[in-house]
Order: C-alpha cells, then structure tokens, then sequence
C-alpha cells in the first residue's frame, strides 16, 4: 500500500529520497523506474515509483484516484506538493517551463465543475470541459455506433497518411468518444506539447461535425498522453506556486488551451496563499500564478 | 512515402464541396510545397476562424511530414 512517486536526478538518489519519506531503510524499497530524461548539460532526471517492499500489501496499485469528486479535488494537491519539494529551485525569473518531470495523483477528469474556466471554455475541447458544458445543454449520449463510425473516421485519416498507428474508441458516457492511438507513428501524432494532437482533434471534430451533426465529439490521446500532461501541469504549477509564495512575486506560465488551463487552475485551488488567473487573448492566453493578497 | 493523400483527406473532410478539392505539389530536396484549390465557397472552411483550420492543418502534416525528415508547406490558393 505504501507507495510514492518522486523525480530525483537517479535512481539511487531517488531510492534514498523515498526511503525517507517513507519512513524505511532504503533496502526496504523497490524502485521501479517509469521514465528517464536526460537533459542539457548533465542535468538528468529519473522519475520513479517506491514501493516498500517488506509489507505484504505492497504492491496494490496506486494509479487511480478515486472517482469521488472530494478525493478528485483534494487528491492533486497534497501529492503535488510532496512530489515539488526535493525538485530543484527552478530558474530564478517567475516565468517557468512546462514539463516538469514530477507526478501527481491523476484527478478524476469529470469531477470539478466549480473551478472551471468557465469563461474560455474553447473549442479544441477535451473530455475535461465536459463537465460544465453537458449540464445546460441537452444531454447528448454517445453510442457504441457513434463510437465506430467516429473510429471509422479517425481510421480513414490516418490510413491515408500511412502511419503505423491503431485506433481503439469508446463511448466516455458523455456527448464524448474517447480514441486512443497506439502504434510505432504515435509519437509524430502527439507531437511537442500535445500540438499536434490537438490540432489533429480539433479537424477531426469538425470533420464529424459536419458529417453526423449530432453534437457528438472525440478526444483523441496517444500513449497516454493526456493523464501525463495533466500530472505534469499540475506538479508544475504546484511547484512554481511555491516559488511564488516564497519569493512574492508573480509568475506567468506559457501559453496553454483552455483545458490546460483549468487543470493548473484546479490544482492550485486547493492552495494556500496564491490565486490564478488567466491572460491574454487566445492562443497565446496564459495563466498567471500571483500570491494572494494578504 | 508521400503524405499527399494525408492533406487531401484532411482537407476533404472539412469542405461542403470534395470533389473541388485540386492539390498541386512542388517538391525541393527536402521541401514541400503543397497549392490546394477549392471551391470558393470553401475557402473560409478550409482557412477557418483567423487560419484555425489551416495551422491546424499545417501543423498536423508538418508532423507527418517530419517523418520523413520532409518540411511541409500548405498554401491556400485564392484569387
């Protein structure tokens, strides 16, 4: 049961570091490593999952949030900050760069409706608006069918591209279908931040838009991409939330879509001592993390 | 190993009109040079919203294009 995800510059390192969060000697811990980057200059990073080892229970899976709304908004937090303090003080100015290593605690996407930016809620839509738009207008259901012919067209596209990419689709409950993209090419198709992806999402949409007009839409994800960028974004913002309390001054991230957004929102909603907001015009809108005022 | 039939689908889906889609290409060691021509009534389907629709198309055959360490361009043809 006792189980933790840190980044630490290796796997040694992040041996030690887990061990004493966890209270054990550092024997006592598995280490399983998830993903290695290696930066610039020597600066590389390991991002793990400890488990203790010596108690039976140990290797219970630890991925999922609970889908209740409380966990989903309390959950994100107190990982994140755990997650933010053995990283590094990042570069000295406020404005910091997405994709930091850490993890969070997946949040359950549907829960939230109270934080949401409710006043830029985009197009390029992913399954994470979906909460406050579903509510005011007729509740659109996707079906199994809509799923395959949804899926039929996501295939036609990319066939014609002759990418070595499959594409499995589900109904998500909502007026969503959610595609995943699995295969060698999947890589092209996310592309740096998720661009491309969400570019190929939002002509999909409008594709299927115009040929089935029923409100139905698709997300589309590769490699689970989506839960891993919304884990980073919310250790990011998490981290740079604390640079800003401690340092009084405000940060600007980098220009994000909508839904990205609301996720840093959300993260740091639960935080003390900071407030958000977003600026600028899209698709260069960016949030703004300023220390609240006291 | 080309992605022209890649841009065509793309770009048929989007219009009222497919059948008036004509796609030019002009290649350069490394480079394409994609001219679409539609319909007039599709061109603002095709460029979207302040160019929406095209970077999105731009961005999405660049990437694939990548794969084949090819650069992509996409030129809407108008009048």
């Amino acid at each position: 049961m006792q189980s933790i995800e840190l980044t630490a510059k290796s796997a040694d390192e992040a041996r030690k570091t887990a061990a004493e969060k966890l209270g054990v000697s550092p024997d006592a811990v598995k280490i399983t490593v998830l993903e290695e980057t290696k930066g610039l200059f020597g600066k590389s990073n390991v991002r793990v999952k400890a488990e203790v080892v010596e108690v039976a229970a140990a290797a219970a899976p630890t991925a999922k949030a609970p889908k209740a709304a409380k966990a989903a908004i309390e959950a994100p937090a107190p990982v994140a900050e755990k997650e933010a303090a053995p990283a590094k003080a990042a570069p000295a100015k406020g404005r910091g760069r997405i994709g930091a290593k850490a993890k969070a605690e997946p949040a359950a996407p549907e829960a939230l409706a109270a934080v949401e930016e409710s006043v830029n809620a985009a197009p390029p839509a992913s399954v994470l608006e979906a909460g406050g738009e579903g509510d005011r207008e007729p509740q659109v259901v996707a079906s199994e069918e809509d799923a395959e012919r949804l899926l039929g067209l996501v295939n036609e596209i990319l066939s014609s591209g002759s990418l070595e990419v499959s594409a499995n689709a589900k109904p998500s409950g909502g007026r969503y279908v959610n595609v995943e993209l699995d295969g060698k090419d999947v890589a092209f198709l996310v592309g740096k931040h998720g661009e491309v992806l969400n570019a190929l999402q939002y002509l999909i949409n409008i594709a299927a838009a115009r040929r089935y007009a029923n409100g139905v839409r698709i997300t589309l994800d590769g490699n689970n991409y989506r839960e891993r960028r919304e884990a980073a974004l919310s250790a990011l913002a998490t981290k740079i939330a604390e640079e800003v309390k401690a340092r009084r001054e405000e940060a600007v991230l980098d220009a994000l879509p909508a839904f990205e957004r609301r996720v840093v929102h959300k993260a740091l909603s639960t935080i003390e001592g900071v407030e958000t907001y977003s600026e600028g015009e899209e698709p260069n809108r960016r949030v703004v993390i300023a220390p609240a005022e006291a | 190993m080309s992605y022209r039939p890649f841009l065509e689908t793309l770009i048929k889906a989007v219009v009222e009109h497919p059948d008036q889609i004509q796609i030019e290409e002009e290649s350069d060691h490394g480079t394409r040079t994609f001219f679409v021509h539609c319909n007039p009534d599709d061109v603002g389907k095709v460029i979207g919203k302040s160019g929406r629709v095209v970077s999105a198309i731009r961005c999405v055959v660049s990437a694939v294009a990548a794969k084949s360490r090819e650069k992509a361009y996409v030129k809407i043809v108008t009048e």
